[in-house]
């Protein structure tokens, strides 16, 4: 019966110095705690942005939901279109397609560099990579053209400047221009380029393909033969589903997945995290700071009163209550507050105009995790940040408190 | 002279400032009866408040024993010290102390929530007619910062009554007000006095306040030096002009 005496009357006494205190205290104190919740959210959704743009730009430009390669001592995978036909076939698959090297190095004038060049089947490599639908110059290839080259930005150089890769590209080729490419058996064959574009992502940025049809022009023994298979998996497959369905196709083949692929920037990943929970420490300790701060300075101001209410029997227990009430409904607001604000203006306002990171646009994701878990520290931090001050004050004696001694 | 309510027995009270002790009072000895409505009078430091704060259990004496309904409170936990300021007390500040964010009947209610909510519920329509007692039922819901200084005092007066308290304690009651604020604040003690029966403990450097009380007790240095007569009779609402009591010689009640 004390406890819930308690307990009304810390509710009753936190209610109206909600309603009937200073507004603007109160304002402040849960702006200052959404603007510090929208910090501690806003890192791990940017650093979940990052690793997610890394991620995609690998699947959906590079390396695909699933990479197929020559086993050990092979150099390439034969009959690829029957090969290619089955693994479309297999459970999960949504689109299949296959790349092969046929040029090591491309110039343009004085400037060359040694970049690979790969034929693939246009159609089907717009299926499985969104490279084709990146276009910042000219068109994509066309099936049937054994003349025409499409080149990632970081080749042509395209007389931008700005490129970290500018120095080392072609630097002023664009569609209509021609470029020497020195194919696998050393001779040299002029292609036009037909299109460039541009993904964000060096390891995609700095590719050249040609038809298949003009691989199998230059290189008849080339045809029907692949370095590399890509496979794009259907909505909801899983890349580890993917190898169970397509590995007893053929034996030998090696499979990799982009968890694979993507362990080789785990150290970034790693560093993001320790930002990130850096960041989070430090955001927290400012919370605590802040509810101390406005708790200490309220408490300062009513010492007084909090003297006399317990000269008139009020108890402790309600006297702190009041105060961690206090505390976390004015923190509750400020977290509402900054996850609306963080979900209805600054994400959608970030995927509109994306942060421009080396490996990408980087929008931000929202991780209902990972707010939930700071919703709760942030509320306990709070908790405790308002309890410190308040209990120092309600131990004092009477008189010290009246009197402000 | 009925039963005493309060027994005061050597009490002494020393305030410690870091290294330097600085003495308050020395050896009180004094009884109060129930019913009497005793005024506590001394100069500017001599004791009175601290006499007074030692029997409402707001301090603790550093020296003798405080009885209060024949029960030794002096060496009470804190806990019980608590609920007997609650259940059994009343205490009356000298600066309106209430609290800004409660209305006038919150105000008067909120010790009663103190209690549970069954006593708080037979308490609600009491914050009504207290405050309609002291004057004040058409301003219950007004705020304090909307009243004036003597109807702050006289809320506080009402919400000391709540839990029917057995002793109300008054330090300086009308320090802050006019004098026509606070002839009203000591009528309305002095008629709580009369009609309830309850114990009324004040103290006063005025001696307009003093000739409401039944009797004066005077304080100097921290000592008594005199305890004024006791009274079988509650005050009376209109100050005793021409028998004050202060001017009673001192007889009986100390020991």
């Amino acid at each position: 019966m004390r406890l819930l005496a308690n307990i009304r009357v810390a509710a009753f006494l936190a209610a109206r110095s909600l309603i009937r205190g200073n507004a603007g205290v109160s304002l402040l104190s849960i702006l200052m705690m959404a603007v510090i919740f929208i910090s501690v959210l806003f890192l791990p959704s940017l650093i979940s942005g990052a690793i997610e743009a890394i991620t995609t730009q690998i699947t959906s430009t590079t390396a695909s939901d699933l990479l197929i390669s020559p086993g050990a001592g092979a150099q390439i995978i034969t009959e690829k279109t029957a090969y290619l036909d089955e693994v479309r076939a297999a459970s999960g698959v949504a689109a299949a397609t296959s790349t092969l090297r046929i040029g090591t190095e491309i110039a343009h004038g004085s400037e060359s560099n040694a970049w690979g060049v790969d034929a693939i089947d246009p159609a089907s490599y717009a299926a499985v990579f969104t490279s084709p639908g990146h276009l910042v110059e000219g068109t994509y290839l066309d099936p049937d053209d054994t003349t025409g080259i499409l080149l990632g930005i970081d080749i042509a150089g395209a007389d931008d400047t700005t490129l970290r890769a500018y120095a080392n590209s072609l630097k002023t080729v664009h569609p209509g221009d021609t470029v020497e490419v020195t194919l696998a058996g050393g001779a040299r064959a002029p292609f036009t380029v037909r299109g460039i574009y541009r993904n964000y992502f060096p390891l995609s940025d700095a590719g050249a393909f040609v038809t298949e049809a003009a691989a199998a022009r230059l290189l008849p023994q080339s045809l029907n033969t692949a370095n590399r298979v890509y496979v794009k998996a259907a909505a909801g497959t899983t890349s580890d589903q993917l190898v169970s369905a397509v590995t007893g196709i053929r034996p030998g083949l090696k499979y990799q997945t982009p968890e694979q692929l993507t362990a080789a920037i785990q150290d970034q990943i790693d560093t993001f995290d320790l930002i990130n929970n850096i960041m989070r420490v430090i955001s927290l300790l400012v919370a605590a700071i802040t509810v101390f701060i406005v708790t200490y300075v309220d408490l300062a101001a009513r010492r007084r009163q909090i003297g006399i209410e317990r000269a008139i029997g009020i108890r402790s227990g309600a006297i702190v209550g009041s105060y961690l009430i206090k505390a976390v409904v004015t923190a509750g607001i400020g977290i509402l507050l900054g996850l609306a604000a963080f979900v209805l203006a600054i994400i959608p306002y970030v995927a509109a105009h994306p942060f421009r990171f080396p490996n990408g646009p980087v929008a931000l994701v929202f991780d209902p995790r990972i707010t939930a878990q700071n919703v709760v520290i942030l509320l306990l931090v709070a908790l405790f940040s308002a309890l410190i001050p308040t209990w120092r004050t309600v131990t004092m004696k009477i008189l010290d408190a009246i009197w402000g001694t | 002279m009925n039963d005493p309510i309060i027994v005061v027995e050597n009490v002494s009270k020393i305030y410690r400032l870091g290294a330097v002790s600085v003495p308050a009072l020395f050896e009180v000895t004094l009884e109060i009866a129930s019913g009497e409505m005793v005024c506590i009078m001394g100069k500017s430091g001599s004791g009175k408040s601290t006499l007074l704060r030692q029997l409402s259990l707001i301090d603790r004496p550093s020296a003798g024993r405080i009885l209060l309904h024949g029960q030794e409170v002096t060496h009470l936990a804190e806990r019980h010290r608590t609920l007997l300021r609650l259940s059994s007390l009343g205490y009356v500040f000298q600066e309106y102390a209430l609290i800004p964010e409660l209305t006038a009947w919150e105000n008067v209610f909120l010790p009663a929530m103190m209690l549970g909510e069954a006593r708080a519920a037979a308490y609600r329509r009491r914050a009504h007619d207290l405050l309609e007692q002291v004057g004040l039922g058409e301003r219950a819901r007004h705020r304090p910062r909307e009243l004036s200084g003597g109807e702050q005092q006289r809320v506080a007066i009402a919400r000391a009554l709540i839990n029917s308290p057995t002793i109300v304690f008054a330090d300086e009651p009308t320090a802050n007000l006019d004098s026509i604020a606070g002839a009203t604040v000591m009528q309305t003690l002095t008629r709580l006095n009369r009609d309830t029966g309850v114990t009324i403990v004040f103290v006063s450097h005025d001696p307009d306040d003093g000739a409401y009380a039944s009797r004066l007790v005077h304080l100097g240095d921290g000592r008594l030096i005199d305890l004024g007569p006791a009274a079988d009779t509650p005050a009376a609402d209109t100050p005793a002009a021409d028998t004050p009591a202060a001017d009673t010689p001192a007889a009986g009640g100390a020991s």
